[in-house]
């Protein structure tokens, strides 16, 4: 099969690769119909983050078709039109029974990997370094589902292939970040990106009865796709000289009651915080850029909820006083894609949840490496690159 | 720092190595698959291959440092209904004591089942070959009990068996 492959920092290749077998009793094989670029697979790709291998698969927000079905899965059948969320989960540890998908116990081989950083290991991750497993990619024609009757949602007929697509990963980590808020009528809910994490959680933060929703971000395309698609208020940070001062001011001075970071480690910012931080990143002394981190833990009201998103790795410059003298109450996690996913099948269904709007690019598998550069530099207006195999 | 008076046996012997783990499983499921050869198998893939069972135990090829695959024998010495030993046997000797206790959790759903492995590598050589396995053997033991729990919990073992790669 054919296959964009990571062969080394900024280095992206498509390639002819094995096709991948059943392995286990609940395994699929999913015949990958479209996939797409998230801002979490920059990390490695610039290498921020370690533990890729030469040749590895990326690709982890897919949808595609039922090929092939090991003995023990019982929920889905060849032929069905499937979204997988991104992290695989086994469905009957301890934390699959709490709805912690994204801390299943039973679905990464190289557990050994994480400990030494995490304390303890997480879920798998379909392309996404070997420290969360090394599993294959979904940019490719086929991809394995290992515990397939817990990874694989059926899409409903009157849900589009683009709508299921990003209910892989932008919608529900998007839908997480906003839930993980407790949003109360009145409340205004500020988030920081406006890709399609942060269009979903903004999106996700309105459905959930946020009386306001600010999106933060420079680039006019995506505040216009803030403000004109999701109905957000806009705030352009290029344009102010404060983010948390200009915020103060516009909820009457208390702030926001809660603060979402959809950006993570790789943060623009202006000043000389973030010249530390590209320093620091540069030298390989720590991993983050903190700067949308760092405004929205300032700006957000004293006992509000400070909601991370986006992915991180090691920071220093972290302003613990601050969330402690505020009360802020923290809330973080990879996506639990399989508790929220239902409900989103369900809100795609009414029409109230339709995030087609964010594949501004749509290409065959094999110009994958084009659609890196096109989003990684956010050329011609890019929010997302969708992948089409075998086209 | 601390040094182990030399004429106490057992202040000199090695610190075992410990690592527990909770699982969602009986106390009899968790020692019958870890006696199960069968089982086994898939615990020590990677690092040791299954040659043959006996009434006594069963051997096996352990990929060590060095490029060096010696066959040991892994017998169990006591059994009772929280705990296994075993000896792991080679051609000097005793190379290494294995435990696995399981016990229900307190006030809480589960079972904790704690592996600890006693082992003491003779001679310059065999000590530092031993820092060469990878994982080491703390990180190894954990593994292995993930991979048990994941066997008992959900019926099969996560791997990146015919992971397709451009390599």
């Amino acid at each position: 099969m054919r296959a964009l492959c990571w062969n080394g920092v900024n280095d992206l290749r498509v390639e002819t690769t094995p096709d991948p077998i059943l392995v286990n009793p609940g395994d699929a094989i999913i015949k990958v119909g479209l996939s797409t670029t998230c801002g979490s697979d920059l990390h490695f790709i610039d290498g921020y983050i370690p533990g890729m291998r030469e040749g590895d698969i990326i690709g982890h927000e897919f949808m595609g078709t039922v090929m092939e079905v090991g003995p023990a899965v019982t929920a889905i059948r060849p032929g069905q039109r499937v979204v997988i969320p991104s992290l695989i989960s086994c469905g009957r540890c301890w934390h699959c029974g709490r709805h912690e998908y994204s801390l299943c116990d039973n679905t990464n081989p190289n557990g050994h990997l994480q400990e030494p950083v995490l304390g303890y290991p997480t879920a798998g991750i379909y392309g996404y370094t070997h420290a969360f497993g090394g599993y294959a990619g979904s940019h490719a024609d086929y991809i394995r589902v290992p515990h397939a009757d817990v990874g694989c949602f059926a899409i409903p007929d009157d849900v589009s292939d683009e709508d299921a697509l990003f209910l892989s990963d932008a919608g529900p980590t998007g839908f997480m970040g906003a839930d993980f808020c407790a949003i109360r009528p009145g409340d205004v809910v500020a988030v920081w990106g406006c890709g399609a994490v942060g269009l979903m959680a903004q999106l996700s933060a309105r459905l959930l009865g946020a009386e306001r929703v600010i999106g933060i971000d420079r680039l006019a395309e995506r505040l216009a796709m803030a403000r004109d698609v999701v109905g957000s208020e806009t705030l352009d940070y290029s344009a102010v000289d404060s983010v948390p001062e200009a915020l103060r001011e516009l909820t009457g001075g208390r702030g926001p009651d809660a603060c979402i970071d959809a950006v993570g480690m790789e943060a623009h910012g202006t000043g000389a915080g973030y010249a530390y931080d590209r320093v620091k990143q540069a030298l390989h002394l720590h991993t983050d850029r903190g700067q949308a981190l760092r405004e929205a833990i300032l700006a957000c009201r004293k006992g509000g909820t400070l909601s991370v998103l986006g992915v991180y790795g090691v920071m220093d410059k972290f302003p613990l006083g601050t969330l402690m003298n505020k009360g802020i109450t923290v809330r973080t996690a990879q996506q639990h894609g399989q508790h929220y996913l239902p409900r989103l099948l369900a809100l795609a269904q009414q029409g109230d949840l339709l995030p087609r709007f964010m594949a501004t690019h749509r290409m065959p598998l094999e110009d994958a490496v084009r659609g890196y550069d096109l989003f990684k530099h956010k050329k011609e207006g890019c929010v997302r690159a969708v992948f089409v195999p075998g086209a | 720092m601390h040094v182990p008076d030399p004429h106490d046996s057992e202040a000199a012997r090695p610190a075992p190595i410990r690592r527990a783990i909770t699982l969602q499983a009986s106390v009899e499921r968790v020692l019958d698959a870890w006696t199960d050869p069968a089982v086994q198998s898939v615990l020590f893939a990677g690092f040791a291959d299954f040659v043959e069972s006996s009434r006594e135990g069963s051997r096996w090829r352990v990929s060590a440092p060095l490029g060096q695959h010696p066959v040991v024998f892994l017998r169990t010495v006591g059994q009772s209904a929280l705990r296994v030993q075993q000896d792991v046997e080679g051609d000097a000797g005793v190379l290494a004591s294995l435990s696995l206790t399981a016990r229900p959790c307190v006030n809480r759903d589960g079972v904790e089942a704690e592996l600890q492995v006693r082992y003491a590598p003779d001679g310059v050589v065999e000590r530092l070959a031993a820092r060469l396995l990878d994982p080491a053997p703390p990180a190894l033991a954990g593994q292995i009990l993930r991979r048990l729990r994941a066997g008992l919990e959900t019926g099969e073992v996560p791997t990146l068996q015919s992971n397709p790669a451009a390599r």
